[in-house]
């Protein structure tokens, strides 16, 4: 008995030791959902990663040396991603990382890359608050790529004028909250707000929402949520028979919510979106084409986020032509980096102003509208 | 707003159809519990097994979506028959806290199993009634949603006559008022367990074939389910299946009026509050526990 | 050897291991497992020794972490009087959500403590001028205790240590004394208790507020060491695997819920290294363990429980 209890005790710690990392490989690690509720994202995170990565190393890697992507799960819950960065930190030693997709998971992680004096390169969370603590004055290694909501608010208000009753609906979450708050602050002053519901992320009955939207009898629909909500969400819009466009941040590029666009009953309806899958460009093309090949479908922002993430990190090793983490931070506030959607160059609070699509629904498609500087 | 009488309308015939929704969901774990006086944590994930069996019929077998869902019951009840076998017969003298973490190591794997079998993509089922949508002045009553009462009303009164009316019912009434007593008659135990357990998940099938094409499908989809089915099985009465049935209606009701007139929170924690309220005042329920029908 | 001596110099070894070892990977699951053996037995008190199936840990574990770091930002509270309130929060919380759960069935129980605790959840994601909602709380900043702030992965380690440590001395304290008596009385036979003149009511809202200042007190030492929190800590899935340690750990008994809680903190971890699949790995010995070895990790060590029979249906 107490021998099987040596023995078991003995195989944990020494399981948890992990072994030696492979010394050759250069190694980026990722904090995403890989469970929970925004699964599908991870799963397209790591997808777009993967791909990046054998692009890189079938071009002969970075400085000679093969590039690794390692996935940890953070179910996007703030502790977990912490554990995750830990283990992608001290067990596979990794060189750089990359995540998370919720923005409070990525809070959380701030502090941990900072202590373990790694760059992080945020690409999908969205929240202002990341950069007002990243860069000069606050965390010198958190890099972000893509737009950060207050820039994307500013659009969307620009956008709104002539709207006179605005009705917004958004998820309860510090993502749907905080980008209604941001538009507020911004909006044009003849649009009136006549109403305004939260629903929990995971919500699916729509039924309450959209009684009291079409009772109030707005121009149009402010839409704060993510690709799962919006597919129940329009398909029970239909039903109800409400034609007002949906406006705002509407996953309308997302292929999950691709058939209900293709009923034509939503033309009209826009989204200010920092990617669209379908954005005709070559090097989009370049992009989505082997990674619709390798997994039958397009690629959502998150994998996008991700893709030109591990690029920019693999840019800036290259530059700085070693994998120290100072010389790769130093490169990294350096970048000039021409990305599919535009030049990326990170500014003192190490955020990219970049460029957003607006993306409209007309003759029941997608079309990208124009693509818009950021501020 | 609030004094629009099509508004208040509408969300009086959206309360009922929500409601009702949430009785028949309610009612495979009312009857769990009021026969075998066990709680089955994998109530949600069985609701979510059958939305997911579901979806291969149509799917990969082709099948049309009356076929689909009739074989989806009938899967679903002999899932719910091994579950009982497994999971609740080795545990009947154990103590009741076995068939919980039991039922809730099934739910687990259920949930994982889906999500590894299906992927993390939400999708999507087709139903015949989907886009029928009927106008009555000005309210608007929603044709899947239709279905799922109409389902509800099938359901009970097919449970109820079964109760009262077949051997098999009158053994298990039988059990809820007194194992031993059933021992000492004759009545074969296990068998009954096995029989509701079937039947409980059965019924958790036929609210999955119902309900699940209206959204869409998705592995965590049973975990809501369950929280709300307890609920309405706690306000109605333990194992009470009428007393689940009008609290179901009932919270559904309520739900949509303080949605529909305060917010979406109030909404969210009307079931809780309820809940909790109904045991502070009249711990047994509104009807008391037993298998009345 | 007597095996309790080799079980205690193989524990002595395992404790001083991380330190040495310094991976701070280790460390930082070294110090969630002290968190863990606070909530397990936390839920050992109710379940364990009463006999209440609870899922109100994450209530009381959540109602502690605000606390602590609604105190440490909003007024700069950041020494033991934090922890002392954050496990105070913790038994006011038990005492209210005691009162209208413990006078009902062992089922309705259940149902009861696990709606509380999504009620709770409701009520953090909503206050926003209280919890910012959604957001969460962040930059929460290291205590300081005795003069000391508590910082860096050894420093931590050695608190967790000490508060589980303490949690276990008290319930063995507890336990041991007539109010022990009484709780065990009250599980194995609630009418003869009555007879013997234990007030079971009160008896059961004790242990319960005590469950609640050891849940509360390891949701501060939780807020403090991630530095971060959202309304998730009121999640179901921590009473997910607090029931897992303390029924597999062995309940009722003063050691099994820590085994339960080492192993069980120790496990997910490893099965990280099959990310996708860990979930349903845990399910499947979940269920397996339950049908095939129900009493636990203790009776494995040998261990007995304070009382004969299983509690009763």
């Amino acid at each position: 008995m107490t021998l099987r209890i040596r023995t078991l005790l003995v195989v944990l710690l020494a399981a948890s030791c992990g072994l030696p990392a492979a010394a050759q490989e250069i190694k980026i690690g990722l904090a995403g959902p890989m469970t929970g509720p925004l699964a599908f994202l991870g799963q397209h995170m790591k997808w777009a990663g993967d791909l990046a990565v054998d692009e890189i190393n079938q071009k002969g890697g970075v400085l000679g040396r093969k590039l690794a992507f390692l996935v940890q799960d953070s179910a996007c819950r703030p502790a977990d991603a912490v554990a995750a960065a830990e283990r992608l930190l001290s067990q596979d030693k990794v060189d750089a990382m990359l995540g998370d997709v919720c923005s409070g998971a990525t809070i959380a992680l701030m502090p941990v890359l900072e202590k373990a004096q790694r760059p992080l390169i945020v690409t999908v969370s969205t929240h202002p608050d990341i950069t007002l603590r990243a860069g000069a004055g606050g965390n010198k290694w958190v890099f972000r790529t893509v737009p950060d909501d207050a820039m994307i608010a500013a659009v969307v208000a620009k956008q709104l004028k002539g709207v006179k009753n605005l009705a917004i609906v958004a998820e309860d979450t510090d993502y749907g909250r905080g980008a209604v708050k941001l538009l507020k602050e911004r909006l044009p002053a003849d649009v009136k707000i006549v109403s305004e519901d939260y629903f929990k992320q995971t919500e699916t009955d729509f039924l309450p929402v959209l009684t009291r939207i079409r009772a109030s009898k707005p121009d149009a629909v402010g839409t704060y949520v993510l690709d799962q909500a919006a597919l129940n969400l329009m398909k029970q819009y239909l039903q109800f028979g409400m034609a007002m466009p949906l406006v705002g941040r509407p996953p309308l590029g997302s292929g999950v919510v691709a058939p209900v666009v293709a009923s034509g009953k939503f033309d009209g309806s826009w989204t200010v979106y920092p990617y669209y899958d379908k954005y005709a460009s070559p090097q989009n093309e370049a992009f989505t084409k082997p990674f619709i090949e390798r997994h039958k479908q397009g690629p959502h922002y998150a994998a996008y986020g991700v893709y030109e993430g591990i690029k920019v990190l693999a840019d800036a090793i290259g530059r700085a032509g070693t994998t120290d983490p100072n010389a790769v931070r130093d490169a990294l506030e350096k970048t000039n980096y021409a990305g599919i959607l535009g030049p990326i160059r990170f500014n003192a609070n190490n955020q990219t102003i970049a460029n957003l699509m607006l993306l409209q629904i007309e003759k029941s498609a997608v079309v990208v509208k124009e693509l818009v500087p950021a501020q | 707003m609030l004094t629009d009488p099509v508004f208040l309308a509408q969300l009086a015939a959206n309360g009922v159809a929500v409601g009702l929704g949430y009785a028949l969901a309610a009612l495979g774990l009312a009857l769990v519990f009021g026969i075998l006086g066990q709680v089955n944590f994998a109530h949600g994930e069985l609701y979510m097994l059958a939305a997911f069996v579901l979806l291969w019929a149509t799917q990969r077998l082709g099948l049309p979506y009356g076929a689909a869902a009739a074989l989806t019951v009938a899967l679903m009840a002999g899932a719910g028959a091994a579950l009982a076998q497994a999971v609740i017969i080795p545990n009947l003298d154990r103590g009741f806290e076995s068939v919980i973490l039991g039922t809730l190591a099934v739910a687990v794997i259920l949930q994982n199993a889906v999500r590894l079998a299906f992927g993390a993509t939400p999708l999507d089922i087709a139903a015949p009634l989907e886009g029928v949508t009927v106008d009555v002045g000005g309210v608007l009553l929603f044709g899947q949603r239709l279905a799922v009462c109409a389902a509800f009303v099938a359901a009970y009164t097919g449970l109820a006559a079964f109760l009262r009316f077949t051997a098999a019912g009158r053994a298990m009434r039988a059990m809820s008022q007194s194992r031993d007593a059933c021992v000492m008659v004759g009545i074969d135990v296990r068998r009954v367990t096995r029989w509701t357990g079937a039947l409980g998940a059965a019924l958790a099938g036929l609210a999955g074939v119902v309900i699940a094409p209206l959204f869409d499908l998705y592995p965590n989809m049973g975990t809501e389910v369950v929280f709300k089915s307890f609920a309405v099985v706690i306000i109605g009465g333990m194992g009470n299946l009428a007393g689940s049935a009008f609290a179901g209606l009932a919270l559904g009701l309520a739900e949509s009026f303080a949605g529909g007139l305060g917010s979406a929170v109030l909404r969210d924690g009307i079931a809780f509050t309820v809940m909790i309220a109904m045991l502070l005042v009249r711990p047994q329920g509104l009807f008391g526990r037993s298998v009345r029908v | 050897m007597s095996r309790t001596r080799a079980i205690a110099v193989v524990a002595a070894l395992a404790l001083a291991l991380p330190p040495v070892l310094g991976s701070p990977y280790v460390l930082h699951i070294a110090i969630m497992t002290g968190f863990y053996v606070i909530l397990a037995q936390s839920l050992n008190l109710v379940l364990g020794y009463g006999g209440l199936l609870s899922l109100a840990t994450p209530a009381f574990f959540g109602v502690g972490a605000y606390a602590a770091a609604i105190l440490a930002l909003r007024f700069g509270w950041d020494g033991a009087a934090t922890l002392g309130l954050a496990a105070l929060a913790g038994v006011a919380t038990g005492i209210a959500i005691g009162f209208p759960s413990l006078r009902v069935s062992r089922h309705s129980f259940v149902i009861v403590t696990l709606s509380a605790t999504l009620l709770l959840q409701l009520v953090a994601n909503n206050w926003e001028d209280l919890t910012r909602g959604s957001l969460g709380l962040a930059n929460i900043p290291a205590p300081r205790l005795f003069g000391l702030t508590v910082e860096g992965r050894t420093g931590w380690y050695l608190l967790s240590l000490a508060a589980a440590g303490a949690v276990v001395l008290v319930t063995h304290r507890v336990v041991g004394s007539r109010f022990g008596r009484a709780i065990v009385a009250t599980r194995e036979n609630e009418q003869l208790a009555l007879a013997a003149g234990i007030d079971v009511f009160r008896t059961r809202l004790f242990a319960f507020s005590l469950s609640g200042a050891f849940a509360g007190l390891a949701g501060a030492l939780y807020a403090y060491f991630i530095t971060y929190i959202d309304p998730g800590v009121f999640g179901f899935s921590v009473s997910e695997a607090l029931l897992i340690m303390v029924i597999l750990g062995g309940s009722g008994t003063l050691w099994g819920p820590v085994a339960g809680a080492v192993v069980f903190t120790a496990l997910p971890e490893l099965l990280r290294i099959a990310p996708e699949v860990r979930s349903l790995l845990y399910g499947i010995i979940l269920l397996l363990i339950v049908l095939y070895r129900p009493a636990g990790l203790a009776t494995w060590l040998g261990r007995h429980r304070t009382a004969a029979a299983a509690p009763s249906a």
